[in-house]
């Protein structure tokens, strides 16, 4: 009887497989961007899942951000060419060196009707501002006291001092609104005035994206938008050639031969705003001596590594902390030249040389950063033919963290790319003031230019101090310059759209040819 | 038997703290994850004040007592990343783990039950060595080769890049399912179809069925028979194997973006989500467990023998 009913059982299942089987190969065959073009819909692969849908409370601008800007707006935003240009806010002054002035857009409503006015901007600074909500955002607004409504539309912003980079950090703060998150949790309910609207989303999973039809600015050309998480680097160059993908960024160096022949895809390469340095430790150890830190700077061949390592798409730092597209950012300083001769003389002068060789640690977090274990490498080769040895310790991202923040215990040299979202030299420089927990560098005369230019309010002299700056840690050297971080982006053919360096991905940029 | 199924459960709810202890103090000891969490150019206050608002200042023995005294009552504190109940971020991704699991186990099972089928088959009409009757074991070997994350990648080559057929990654309708679900189906099948095929042959090398061969009874009735027979070494594998579906699980879903527990657990750990990570292990480690008590019981059930001499302890 048993062995009756097991085999009906297994007939069963066989059944229910051959079912299954007839019911997938129906759905074979994948969406490609030709059908996609047609119905103005873009698929976008993201490398890390959106974590949370309150923009307030993530810093992550290549995920949450880029996502929420969409659905969002901010009093000003970041264009592509990095200039700042108007959001919900049509203009803004300064009326004194302590308060600007916003006017704001009259037509702008969120999704749901609601106008954003001035109360809406007071009540989200005050959000912002409350140190009991502990949201991330906040520490980029160091100097804002409050926001005060003037009438209806116009709102001012007062700060605590002048701030130069307050615009920068406008363009981050995005406007909930005050009716629509009473009683909801804004980490997974969203509802903005932004020009799309979200139709899907799960914690760390794929996010859809419809455009409003009643968006009160100029409406976007991609009318369906789907963010799909593709964590691994294979996946979205796989997804990429498959056509299943229109864009992604943050792709791997080493990808670039495979995407640039495919005639289907158009390739884009840039510096990101991320810098790629070794950062030395300058408190304690052989790295106190500025002629060591000097030695090892003349040591590296920074363009044979940006040639070898990471297919020529950057070229070496001119001795510069960040990049470019910051402002205040200087030009005048020069790259420490290949020299290994003068890298011995200088380690001779401090005292080292074949008899008593210099021994260093040299720290990097595995699987962090891009092409990171293979710098380190490559630097740590460079070293041993001036006669330094560079012990590599590759080690965990997290251990890495709280030996170099919490443990104030970082090794003589620790590879690490940083970078300032708003894009602002006082915030990037802010990590190496001498009273900082990244710095590990205790120079008074960084810190006291930084610190000026932070509150100076003209231009010229702002830039000029940042400028003193710029030359103050190229010839201190509290780090190994080396360069940006390659920013390598690829998209279908026929998608008009311009990659960032500065991490953002706004489908509202978008456009299919011969759509528009 | 009520007295065997009580102690397998007392020995499932020992493995499940075991396992979780151990997890738990690992994880503990590898960091600080306020650190990750407070924003590029925070001072050593907020970050201190970040760790305390988390509970991580606290001593590690303590944090050890409330985190099992939460889970006992099915609580996790909320995801660090997610800002929101770990159990729920958990919860929202088992659909899709759920799916792919069960769809590779039917799939490794008709995989293995076609192999060892065909073999017996053959043995009964007495062709056991051809060619034909050996090459779908030579599959099975292959398979058992090579690893199940090279597998997937060269079937997304092959599948999705080349033919175009299937989508590579994500979990985008019905299509999107099979690549992952065969990859995992490979990591389950061969050690199925070896064992169900040794028994098999094992059985119909007994002299029942030479007796219900020379009786008349139909060939295909004979290997029914001989196929229940070899049903209780095939169950045992199949409960170890569960195991390894959810460890493939892991691999199978990061290679393929399956938006499932065992991508999420990964992503977890990169961002050093506590909650997140033990809230995802529990259930992992719950699972596994309950699959081999299943297993155990089910044991009991086909083979009455097991049942005497453990209950009888």
């Amino acid at each position: 009887m048993r062995s009756l009913s097991l085999s009906r059982r297994g007939f069963l299942g066989l059944g229910a497989g051959v079912a299954l089987a007839a019911t997938l190969s129906g759905c074979l065959g994948t969406e490609n961007a030709a059908s996609r073009s047609a119905g103005s819909s873009v698929v976008i692969g993201l490398s890390s899942g959106v974590a949370t849908l309150d923009p307030m409370n993530t810093t992550s601008v290549g995920s949450d951000l880029s996502v929420l800007s969409s659905v969002y707006s901010s009093l000003v935003t970041r264009r592509p060419d990095l200039t700042i240009g108007p959001d919900a806010a049509t203009s803004w002054e300064r009326v004194t060196s302590e308060r600007w002035r916003f006017r704001l857009d009259e037509e702008a409503t969120f999704a749901d009707g609601t106008p954003l006015d001035a109360d809406v901007v007071v009540w989200n600074v005050e959000r912002l501002l409350d140190p009991d909500n502990g949201l991330r955002m906040t520490s980029n607004f160091p100097s804002l006291l409050r926001a005060e409504k003037i009438d209806a539309h116009t709102v001012d912003l007062v700060t605590d001092g002048p701030d130069a980079d307050l615009l920068g950090a406008l363009s981050f703060l995005y406007l909930l609104s005050p009716g629509y998150v009473e009683g909801r949790n804004p980490a997974t309910a969203a509802m903005g005035s932004g020009p799309y609207e979200i139709t899907s989303y799960s914690a760390g999973g794929n996010v859809e994206l419809r455009a409003r039809d009643d968006y009160w600015g100029e409406k976007p050309d991609i009318g369906h938008v789907t963010f799909r998480i593709t964590p691994s680097d294979s996946a979205g160059v796989a997804g990429l050639l498959s056509g299943e993908l229109d864009a992604v960024t943050g792709l791997d160096p080493q990808d670039l031969e495979r995407l640039r022949t495919d005639r289907k895809l158009n390739v884009q390469q840039q510096d990101t705003s991320r810098m790629a340095f070794i950062k030395l430790n300058t408190l304690e150890g052989p790295m106190k001596d500025v002629r060591v830190r000097r030695a090892v700077n003349h040591a590296v061949d920074k363009k044979s590594i940006t040639t070898s390592l990471l297919g020529d798409t950057v070229d070496p730092s001119p001795g510069q902390l960040m990049t470019s597209d910051y402002t205040g950012y200087s030009d005048d300083t020069t790259a420490y030249a290949y020299d290994p001769q003068k890298a011995k003389e200088l380690l001779a002068e401090a005292g080292y040389g074949p008899g008593n060789p210099l021994q260093l640690e040299l720290t990097v977090p595995s699987g962090q950063y891009v092409a990171g274990e293979l710098i380190v490498q490559a630097v740590a080769q460079q070293l041993s033919e001036v006669g330094v040895r560079a012990r590599i310790n590759s080690i965990p991202f997290t251990v890495y963290m709280q030996k170099y923040l919490t443990d104030q215990d970082m090794s003589d040299m620790q590879y690490i790319t940083q970078a300032w979202p708003t894009l602002a030299a006082g915030g990037l420089y802010g990590l190496f003031l001498s009273d900082s927990p990244y710095a590990y560098w205790k120079d008074a005369e960084f810190t006291d230019a930084v610190t000026r230019a932070r509150s100076e309010e003209d231009e010229v002299e702002r830039d000029r101090l940042y400028a003193t700056a710029a030359e103050r840690a190229r010839d201190q050297a509290p780090v190994l310059f080396l360069f940006p971080q390659p920013g390598i982006a690829a998209s279908s053919r026929d998608l008009t759209w311009q990659a960032r360096p500065d991490d953002w991905v706004r489908p509202a940029d978008m456009s299919w040819k011969g759509n528009a | 038997m009520l007295r065997f199924v009580l102690r397998r459960l007392g020995l499932t709810l020992v493995a499940v703290w075991g396992a979780l202890s151990a997890v738990f103090l690992v994880l503990h000891s590898s960091g600080n994850p306020a650190v990750m969490m407070a924003p590029v150019g925070a001072s050593e206050e907020q970050i201190a004040a970040l760790s305390r608002a988390l509970g991580y200042d606290r001593p590690l023995a303590e944090q050890y007592v409330t985190f099992f005294g939460d889970a006992l009552r099915g609580q996790f504190p909320d995801s660090h990343v997610f800002q929101q109940p770990a159990l729920t971020v958990v919860a929202d991704r088992l659909p899709a783990t759920i799916t792919l699991a069960v769809t590779a186990l039917v799939l490794a099972c008709v995989a293995a039950g076609a192999v060892g089928l065909w073999s017996g088959a053959g043995m009964l009409r007495g062709r056991g060595s051809g060619a034909a009757r050996q090459w779908p074991m030579g599959l099975v070997f292959l398979a058992q080769s090579v690893p199940g994350f090279f597998i997937g990648v060269l079937l997304v080559w092959i599948f999705g890049v080349r033919l175009q057929w299937l989508p590579t990654s994500g979990a985008s309708g019905a299509g999107a399912l099979i690549l992952p679900a065969i990859t995992l189906a490979c990591g389950v099948a061969p050690a199925l179809a070896r064992v169900f095929r040794s028994s098999l042959t094992g059985e119909l090398a007994r002299p029942y069925t030479r007796t219900g061969l020379a009786l008349g009874m139909r060939r295909g009735r004979v290997l029914r028979h001989a196929a229940y027979g070899s049903m209780l070494p095939t169950v045992t594998v199949l409960g170890l194997e569960a195991g390894a579906l959810l460890g493939g699980a892991v691999i199978v879903e990061n290679v393929f973006s399956w938006p499932g527990v065992g991508q999420l657990v990964i992503t977890a750990l990169e961002n050093e989500d506590y909650p997140l990570v033990l809230a995802d292990l529990t259930f992992l480690i719950t699972a596994f467990v309950v699959v081999n008590l299943v297993v155990d019981l089910l044991y009991g059930v086909l083979d009455p023998r097991v049942r005497h001499s453990n209950g009888g302890h």
